[in-house]
C-alpha cells in the first residue's frame, strides 16, 4: 500500500485499457490460440491440422457408395432390394424349436416350386435360430409351401404366419414411401434452414444426412437385405438421428463463444460421440435379442447409418464447417469488427470519464481498495 | 436434503410425477388379475343362451368380463377350462362365476348329422305376406325335407372364446396376439357415404357370420386412394376372407331381366334347418372323377314389388314339358358378383303368379360325401350372409392379407421388455463412465423409464394398439430422448468449468435450441409417413411423434431441472 492514490489510479486505468483491448482482439487471439495449443498429439493433431486432408475419407466412402448404388441399378434395374411389402408377394414365417437347415429347406422348396422366385432365411435371438422366413413371389402357394416345409418343420401348418401383399399395393407402397421420404427430407432441410438462418452451414447438415442415407443404402444392398416398409421407416428415423449430432456440432461451433473453433468442435464431438455410442449400444442390444424380422431390419439400418454418421459428421461436416468459419465467414466478421471498433473506443472513453468522476468522489482508501480487488477478480475471471 | 426438497417442489418434476400417476391409472395394472377374459361368445351357444354377453372390441382390456370359477372351482388357466369342458355331459347344468355375474349354463348336445337319401314330411309354420290383405299371416304347411340321422357325438362347445386375463390396459396389436389383417381396396372411386356404408356392411357380414372381435376401419394414402382395413383377432377361417372380398351383388334374372337383387328386394332369408339345408330332392351324388357334389337350398321371401316383376316376366313365357314336369321356357338365373351361381327351372304353376316365397339353391363339392356336404353348407352360409346384408356399392380387391400366428408375438413381448431393460442399464452405465457422476446418469435412467411408462399410458388411454412397429417407435424415441439428455448434461456440466458469466438459463437455452431443432426435424420426417401406405405405418409414425413430444414437453425439462439442482454448488 505504499503507492499513492494517483499511481494506483493510473495503474488501474492501464489495466482497464488492456482488458478492453483484449476483448476487442478476442477474435484474432482465439485464432492465435490454435497455434499456441499445438500440443495436441497423435490423432488429435491430425484431426486439428489436416482436417481438410481427412475430408478425403468421407468423399471416398461417398463415391464408393454411389458407385455401388449405380452398379445395383445397372444390374437389377432398381436402386434397392425391395421386400415383399414394397413389390408384392408373400412372406411366410414359421417359428421353430430346433435348428432347421436353411439350405436344405430352400433346396426342397425350390425343387417343389421351380418357377417361383423363392428365398429362405432364418432369424435368431441370442444367436439361436427362432424362425424360418420364406419369401416368394407366388401369392397362391401358401398351403403348398407349408405342406412341403412340414417335412422339416412338423408344426409348420399350425404356427405359420403369412403376409401377402398384392403387387399393385406393393408398388403403391413403394411410391408412397418414396414420396414420404422426399417430403421428410425437404421438411427436415427447411427446419434446419429456419433454425440456423445461415445457408451454407445448413446445406452442410443436409449434405451430411444425404450422405448417411446413400451410404447406408449401399451397404444394405451389399448385405442383400430386402427393404420393406419398416426399412423405409428406419431410413426416415435415420434422418432424425443423423441430424441430431449435426445440429449439436453446428450450433456449438457457430453459436458458441468460448474457445477456438477446434476446441468447440472437440467438446461437441465428445457429446456427439457419446450420443451415438449410447444409440449404437441400444440398437445393438435390440438387434441381438429380438427375433422379429421387422425390428431386426429397422435396427440394422439404423446401426449402419449411425456408423456412417460418425464419419460424415465428425470428419466431413467438421472440416467443411471449420473451413467455412475460418475462411469464408472470417472476412465478414472482420468487417463487422472494424465497423464496431470506433463505437467501442468511444464507449471506453465515456466509461473511463465516468469512472474518473466516480473515483474523484471516493473519499476513503479502503473503499477504493475493495473496488480494486473486486475488479481484479473479474479480470481474472475473464 | 434441501436438494431433494427442491427437486420435488419443482413444477417440472411435479408435472412428470402427475403424468406418471395418470399413466398408472390409465394402464390400470393388476398383476394379480386371475381368471380368463372373454374374447367373444359364439351365437346360439349355451353361453350365449345363459346370457353371457360378447364384449365390444373397443372396451379397455381390464374392463372385460372374466371367468373366475366354474361350479365353484377356480379357473386360472386355459388348461383348467379345457379340463372342465372334458368332464361335461349332455344336459348337465353348471354355473360360471365371472367378475360381474353368475350364469347358469346347460351343456348342449352335439350331433353328427348324416343326410339320408330319403325324405320325410314335416309340418312347418311360416310367416307369409298376403298381398290381398296386405299383412303377414301364419301359414302352416307340409313340406318334405331330407331325412337325417342324428348321432350324438358329445357335448357342444360352451361357446366361450377365452384368453388369460390381461394384467393391464395396454392393447396388443394384431402382430402380437395373432389374427388376420385384410386390406381391401375399392376398384373405383367411392364417396364418403358409400365408404361408411361399405364398412358397416362388412361389420354386419362378419357379425352375421358370428365374429365379434373385429376392427373395420377406413384408411387412405398420400395419393388419395381409399382402403378398408379389417382386423380379426384369433384364428380366422378361410371363408371369412372370401366373404370380405366379395361385393355380394346378388341378382336373379330371367332372360337378362332382373327379377330381384340381394338386400332390399329380399325381406327374409331362412336360416333355420326347416327351410334351409341340403336339397331334399337332389341331395348328393357322385360326379366325374369320384368326387362328390351336393346341392343346398334355402327359402327366402322377396318383396311384393319384386314378386310382381317376376309375375310380369313369367307371364310371357311358354310352358314346356321336361321329364314329365311342366316348366317355363326360361330359367331363373342366379348371379353372385356377375358369376352364375345356379340355374333354376321355373315350375309352370308360377307363370304370371306373384309369389313372394322363393327357394334359392346352389351346390358344393368335396372328395367325400361328408366333405361335399360341408362345402355346400359353407357356400350356403356365405350366400345367406350376403343376401341378408345386401351388396356393397363397389367391388373390393383384397390387396393385402396377413395371417399372424400368436406364437411369435408371445416371445416378442418378452424380448421387448428385455431389450428395454438391458438398453436402459447399458446406456446409464455408459453415461456414468463418461461423466463419473451418479447425479447425471441415475436421473437419465429414471427419465428413460418414465418416458416409456408415460408413452404406454397414453397408448392405453387412447386405446392405441401396440404392435411391433409401435414398439420400434418407442425404442427409437427413447433413444433420441437419451441424446437430448446427454446434450443437457453436457451443457450444464462442461460449460460450467470454463465460463462463469453464462448462467444456467443461457446454457440450458442453448441445449434446448439443439433439442427443439432435433425435435422438429424428427416430427417433420415422421409426418409424411402418417399418411403414406394405407395407414399401415401410422402406428410407427404416431408412437415416434408422441414419444419425442412427451420427451420434449414433459420429461426433458424435468431432467434439466434435476441436473441443475443436483449439480449446483450448495450456497
Amino acid at each position: 500500500m505504499s503507492l499513492s492514490r494517483r499511481e494506483r489510479r493510473e495503474q488501474r486505468k492501464k489495466l482497464l485499457k488492456e482488458q478492453r483491448l483484449k476483448q476487442l482482439k478476442s477474435l484474432e487471439e482465439q485464432e492465435k490460440k490454435v497455434e499456441k495449443k499445438s500440443e495436441y498429439k497423435g490423432l488429435l493433431k491430425i484431426y486439428d491440422k489436416h482436417y481438410l486432408k481427412l475430408l478425403i475419407i468421407p468423399i471416398l466412402i461417398l463415391i464408393l457408395a454411389i458407385g455401388a448404388i449405380v452398379y445395383q441399378v445397372a444390374t437389377t434395374g432398381d436402386f434397392m432390394n425391395k421386400g415383399v411389402s414394397l413389390k408384392g408377394g408373400m412372406v411366410i414365417t414359421i417359428p421353430v424349436q430346433n435348428e432347421v437347415s436353411v439350405t436344405e429347406l430352400e433346396k426342397i422348396l425350390k425343387s417343389a416350386f421351380p418357377n417361383d422366385d423363392l428365398e429362405v432365411r432364418s432369424t435368431a435371438e441370442f444367436g439361436v435360430q427362432k424362425a424360418i422366413i420364406i419369401t416368394t413371389d407366388n401369392m397362391n402357394s401358401e398351403k403348398e409351401i407349408l405342406a412341403s416345409a412340414s417335412v422339416l418343420i412338423p408344426n409348420a401348418k399350425d404356427e405359420a404366419s403369412s403376409e401377402t401383399t398384392g403387387s399393385s399395393l406393393g408398388s403403391g407402397f413403394f411410391k408412397q414411401t418414396m414420396i414420404a421420404m422426399l417430403i421428410a427430407f425437404v421438411c427436415m432441410s427447411l427446419v434446419v434452414l429456419i433454425s440456423f438462418r445461415t445457408f451454407i452451414p445448413s446445406m452442410m447438415v443436409i449434405i451430411c444426412v444425404l450422405a448417411d442415407i446413400l451410404e447406408t443404402l449401399a451397404v444394405v444392398n451389399l448385405l442383400g437385405i430386402r427393404i420393406s416398409t419398416a426399412g423405409i421407416a428406419a431410413f426416415l428415423m435415420l434422418i432424425g438421428y443423423s441430424v441430431d449430432t449435426d445440429i449439436l456440432l453446428t450450433s456449438r461451433v457457430l453459436r458458441g463463444k468460448e474457445g477456438t473453433v477446434f476446441e468447440r468442435t472437440l467438446s461437441a464431438a465428445k457429446t456427439g460421440l457419446l450420443m451415438t455410442l449410447t444409440a449404437i449400444t441400444a440398437v445393438g442390444i435390440g438387434l441381438f435379442i429380438t427375433s422379429s424380422s421387422t425390428i431386426k431390419e429397422i435396427m440394422t439400418i439404423i446401426l449402419i447409418g449411425l456408423i456412417f454418421d460418425i464419419v460424415n459428421t465428425w470428419i466431413q461436416n467438421v472440416a467443411l464447417l471449420r473451413y467455412y468459419v475460418e475462411h469464408m465467414k472470417k472476412p465478414k466478421a472482420k468487417e463487422k469488427a472494424e465497423e464496431a471498433e470506433p463505437e467501442r473506443a468511444e464507449e471506453i472513453e465515456e466509461q473511463e470519464a465516468a469512472e474518473s468522476v466516480q473515483e474523484a468522489e471516493e473519499a476513503e482508501d479502503e473503499a477504493d481498495e475493495k473496488t480494486e480487488e473486486s475488479r481484479d477478480e473479474t479480470a481474472k475471471g475473464d | 436434503m434441501s436438494k431433494f426438497k427442491k427437486i420435488f417442489t419443482s413444477v417440472r418434476v411435479i408435472l412428470v410425477i402427475v403424468f406418471l400417476v395418470l399413466t398408472v391409472i390409465a394402464i390400470h395394472p393388476n398383476p394379480w388379475a386371475d381368471g380368463l377374459a372373454i374374447r367373444s361368445v359364439a351365437k346360439n351357444s349355451s353361453a350365449a343362451i345363459a346370457g353371457i354377453q360378447s364384449p365390444t372390441p373397443t372396451i379397455p382390456p381390464m374392463s372385460r368380463e372374466r371367468v373366475l370359477m366354474i361350479n365353484n372351482k377356480p379357473i386360472k388357466t386355459l388348461q383348467d377350462y379345457y379340463d372342465f369342458t372334458k368332464t361335461l355331459d349332455v344336459n348337465r347344468t353348471f354355473t360360471i362365476k365371472t367378475n360381474k355375474n353368475i350364469y347358469k349354463l346347460t351343456a348342449l348336445p352335439e350331433y353328427n348329422v348324416t343326410y339320408l337319401n330319403e325324405t320325410e314330411e314335416q309340418l312347418v309354420t311360416e310367416q307369409v305376406f298376403n298381398e290381398t290383405l296386405n299383412q303377414t299371416a301364419n301359414v302352416t304347411k307340409i313340406i318334405s325335407v331330407q331325412k337325417t340321422e342324428k348321432e350324438l357325438i358329445g357335448v357342444e362347445d360352451i361357446g366361450l372364446n377365452l384368453y388369460p386375463a390381461p394384467t393391464n390396459n395396454i392393447r396388443k396389436g394384431l402382430d402380437l396376439i395373432g389374427g388376420s389383417r385384410v386390406v381391401l381396396e375399392p376398384q373405383e372411386e367411392i364417396s364418403q357415404q358409400d365408404m361408411d356404408f361399405t364398412i358397416d356392411n362388412i361389420k354386419q357380414r362378419l357379425n352375421v357370420f358370428g365374429l365379434t372381435d373385429i376392427v373395420v376401419r377406413p384408411a387412405s394414402d398420400l395419393e388419395g386412394n381409399n382402403f378398408i382395413i379389417v382386423e380379426i383377432a384369433g384364428a380366422t377361417k378361410e371363408e371369412v376372407k372370401s366373404l370380405l372380398a366379395s361385393q355380394g351383388k346378388f341378382e336373379a334374372k330371367i332372360a337378362n331381366d332382373t327379377v330381384f337383387r340381394g338386400g332390399k328386394d329380399i325381406t327374409y332369408v331362412c336360416r333355420s334347418p326347416e327351410c334351409s339345408g341340403i336339397d331334399t330332392r337332389q341331395g348328393c351324388g357322385q360326379i366325374s372323377g369320384g368326387s362328390w357334389a351336393c346341392r343346398f337350398r334355402f327359402s327366402i321371401a322377396i318383396s311384393p314389388e319384386a314378386a310382381q316383376r317376376q309375375a310380369d316376366l313369367t307371364e310371357k313365357l311358354e310352358v314346356i314339358i321336361e321329364q314329365d314336369q311342366n316348366y317355363l321356357s326360361e330359367s331363373l338365373f342366379l348371379y353372385l358378383d356377375d358369376e352364375l351361381v345356379d340355374e333354376l327351372k321355373i315350375g309352370a304353376e308360377l307363370k304370371g303368379n306373384p309369389v313372394t316365397d322363393i327357394s334359392i339353391s346352389g351346390s358344393g363339392t368335396g372328395q367325400t360325401q361328408q366333405a361335399a356336404i360341408a362345402d355346400s353348407l359353407k357356400n350356403m352360409k356365405r350366400l345367406q350372409t350376403i343376401l341378408i346384408t345386401g351388396s356393397l356399392p363397389v367391388k373390393l380387391d383384397m390387396v393385402k392379407v396377413d395371417t399372424i400366428s400368436p406364437t411369435l408375438g408371445e416371445t416378442f413381448i418378452k424380448n421387448a421388455l428385455l431389450i428395454a431393460l438391458i438398453s436402459t442399464v447399458c446406456v446409464t452405465l455408459i453415461v456414468f463412465i463418461r461423466y463419473r457422476k451418479l447425479v447425471v446418469s441415475i436421473p437419465i435412467m429414471i427419465i428413460m423409464l418414465s418416458e416409456l411408462l408415460i408413452m404406454l399410458g397414453i397408448a392405453a388411454l387412447i386405446g392405441w394398439n401396440l404392435d411391433v412397429a409401435a414398439i420400434a417407435g418407442i425404442i427409437i424415441s427413447i433413444g433420441t430422448g437419451v441424446n437430448d439428455q446427454i446434450v443437457i448434461a453436457d451443457e450444464t456440466l462442461s460449460g460450467g468449468t470454463k465460463v462463469k458469466y453464462t448462467n444456467w438459463k443461457d446454457r440450458l437455452g442453448k441445449a434446448f435450441f439443439i433439442i427443439f431443432t432435433a425435435y422438429f426435424t424428427i416430427v417433420v420426417a415422421m409426418l409424411p409417413l402418417w399418411f403414406a401406405g394405407a395407414g399401415l405405418l401410422k402406428g410407427f409414425a404416431l408412437t415416434t411423434i408422441l414419444g419425442v413430444t412427451v420427451g420434449v414437453l414433459i420429461t426433458r425439462p424435468a431432467y434439466a431441472k434435476i441436473v441443475e439442482i443436483l449439480c449446483a454448488k450448495e450456497d
